[in-house]
């Protein structure tokens, strides 16, 4: 596995006083150079999903070049390299999750499959009586596993609720984690407001409960940085493509003892040590929850994509989307008429806003003239929505390599909608 | 700002969007539907009142009153608003047309259609955005569900 590291795959580090500048943090990122509607892109819509880094499509292209077989399979030399490399990225989602070992890391379709993982197969830990605890801020796909849990074993959600703040009411979560609490499963950055969670905190509180902890880490992987045994969590849920890495490919960090007590989640290769008709005996985790030929590439090139974010410094990246938060939200306060949703800190590089009579999908498709790229809607979030008696929003997501100008623009689009509107 | 933003973000547009037409509940009504934008969360309610004329010793069904609520985008309201403009007081069979005229003009590559829809021809630019063109279809949708007596919900998925 060591020769993995030093496989095509690696990412070349970049020096210092390059990384420094912006323009060519820019350059490693092809699509920021495009044009929308004749104007430059200012790709404010990061949470929804983040550009590729030119290192992660030459991962990609190296690894289908050079080295693309099937994985665990085959006595050929090909084979013995995409296993080294795919087993690699599983070191690099180790080290970016600070996990104890490499088999505590299930590659996945995504943060959504990983939930859907853990639900699926946490059946017959629940029953009559037994409650999931959520918050009223998550996604979507933190919300729909856990009702289809219920209906197939009697489980019920309970929700914990969200302070005009956006801040998630830690006291009313503490209220509603008693006894029969059997998972919290809480997002650690709402993903429709940028909000940050204490998932340390909720942890602390949810070991002393007895409960075990989910995180949905799908906004927060790519910008935060994660030690998943200093968290004390039991799950992390991560997606590729929201940390620079294609789509389709994810990651569920659990705990070793939950990977050897649950039970597999698809069935087919890959998963199993023995078939036959009459038994069937299931092979060790990870691989247990990995049925079929795994997205290798998808898994290389979220490691690339871990490889370039470590090059970079992730506290360093992580420093410059607070400086942008910071003069987006001041320029967008500026702004008559306009509400930021979710104000609690600390926050995501994420701004969430509504206007005095401008809808927000009217807001994006102006924004979309003057080539600024940013998301309006229920965000996926739509019980969060319902909270704050909106039917939606607009929301600006930056990465660290947009730029004040980029904000400017943002703030002038929006002039441009109330003009139009007035 | 662009000549195509100011094509469909057009005068009239606006003017409805600001003063909707027929936005209001409508007590009474015989039928009421629901349509709903899951990609956005829109939503328009439609309630609809029948009324009938008599011709010839034949009876006529007509929309005798058409009203809509709505929380949603200029555009959906816009359409709902001329909508309900030019469907009220209509005899049902040629409102029914109507509404199938305006769904089928906005579908996927057609450049005409909006001949005799009243102000929705200001709408037709709409069709250079295809994500919004659901906000526009969204009411007419609703209105032949009520019109069919669907009391249940619409949704544009």
């Amino acid at each position: 596995m060591r020769a993995a590291a030093a496989s095509p795959t690696q990412t070349e580090r970049v020096k210092p006083e390059q990384a420094n500048r912006i323009a060519d943090l820019r350059a490693d990122f092809p699509a920021l150079a495009t044009q929308v509607n004749g104007k430059p892109l200012a790709y404010l819509d990061n949470a929804a999903s983040t550009q590729r880094p030119q290192a992660v499509m030459d991962a990609l292209n190296r690894y289908e070049v050079e080295m693309h077989a099937n994985v665990h399979r085959g006595v050929h030399a090909r084979s013995d390299q995409a296993t080294a490399a795919f087993e690699g990225a599983r070191e690099r989602a180790r080290a970016w999750l600070n996990a104890a070992s490499a088999e505590e890391i299930v590659f996945t379709r995504g943060a959504t499959e990983s939930i859907n993982l853990v639900a699926r197969c946490l059946d017959k830990r629940m029953g009559e009586g037994s409650e999931i605890l959520l918050t009223r801020m998550e996604h979507h796909s933190n919300i729909v596993p856990w009702q289809q849990l219920c209906e197939r074993t009697g489980a019920r959600i309970q929700v914990a609720p969200v302070l005009d703040s956006g801040e998630l009411d830690l006291k009313a979560f503490q209220e509603l984690l008693h006894s029969g609490v059997q998972l919290v499963a809480v997002t650690h950055v709402s993903n429709a407001m940028g909000v940050i969670n204490p998932v340390a905190e909720i942890c602390r509180m949810a070991r002393r409960a007895g409960a075990p902890v989910l995180i949905d880490g799908a906004q927060a992987a790519g910008h935060i940085p994660l030690d998943a045994q200093d968290l004390d969590c039991d799950f992390y849920a991560l997606s590729g493509h929201k940390m620079y890495a294609p789509t389709g490919i994810g990651a569920l960090y659990a705990r070793r003892p939950w990977l050897e007590e649950l039970p597999p989640f698809l069935g087919g290769g890959e998963m199993i040590l023995e078939v036959r008709f009459e038994e069937t005996t299931y092979n060790a985790p990870p691989h247990r929850f990995e049925a079929g030929t795994p997205n290798i590439s998808g898994a290389i090139a979220l490691g690339a994509a871990m490889d370039y974010l470590a090059g970079h410094g992730l506290e360093r990246l992580a420093a410059m989307e607070r400086e942008l938060l910071e003069h987006a939200t001041e320029r967008l306060r500026g702004i008559a008429g306009l509400r930021i949703i979710g104000t609690a800190k600390p926050k995501s590089a994420v701004v969430s806003f509504v206007m005095d009579d401008i809808h927000p999908h009217d807001l994006g498709t102006i924004l979309d003239h003057e080539g600024v790229a940013i998301r309006a809607g229920h965000h996926c979030a739509m019980p969060l929505m319902e909270r704050f008696g909106l039917p939606g929003t607009a929301r600006a997501s930056f990465a660290f390599y947009n730029t004040h100008d980029e904000i400017d623009r943002l703030a002038s689009g929006i002039e441009t909608a109330r003009r139009l509107f007035r | 700002m662009s000549s195509e933003l100011k094509s469909l973000y057009q005068r009239t547009v606006l003017e409805h969007c600001r003063s909707p037409r027929n936005f209001r509940a409508l007590d009474g009504a015989d039928h009421v539907a629901r349509g709903f934008n899951p990609l956005c969360g829109d939503k328009v309610t439609v309630y609809l009142r029948e009324g009938a004329k008599k011709e010839q010793a034949a009876r006529i069904a007509l929309v005798a009153d058409v009203c809509f609520e709505a929380a949603a985008c200029a555009i959906c309201l816009a359409s709902a608003s001329m909508m309900t403009e030019l469907l009220k007081g209509a005899i049902q069979s040629e409102a029914r047309q109507r509404a199938e005229q305006a769904l089928a003009a906005f579908a996927p590559e057609m450049e005409n259609g909006l001949d005799g829809l009243g102000d929705l021809a200001a709408l037709g630019s709409v069709r250079a955005y295809p994500a919004r063109i659901r906000c526009v279809t969204l009411p007419w949708r609703t209105f032949t569900a009520a019109l069919d007596g669907h009391g249940g919900a619409v949704s544009t998925e």
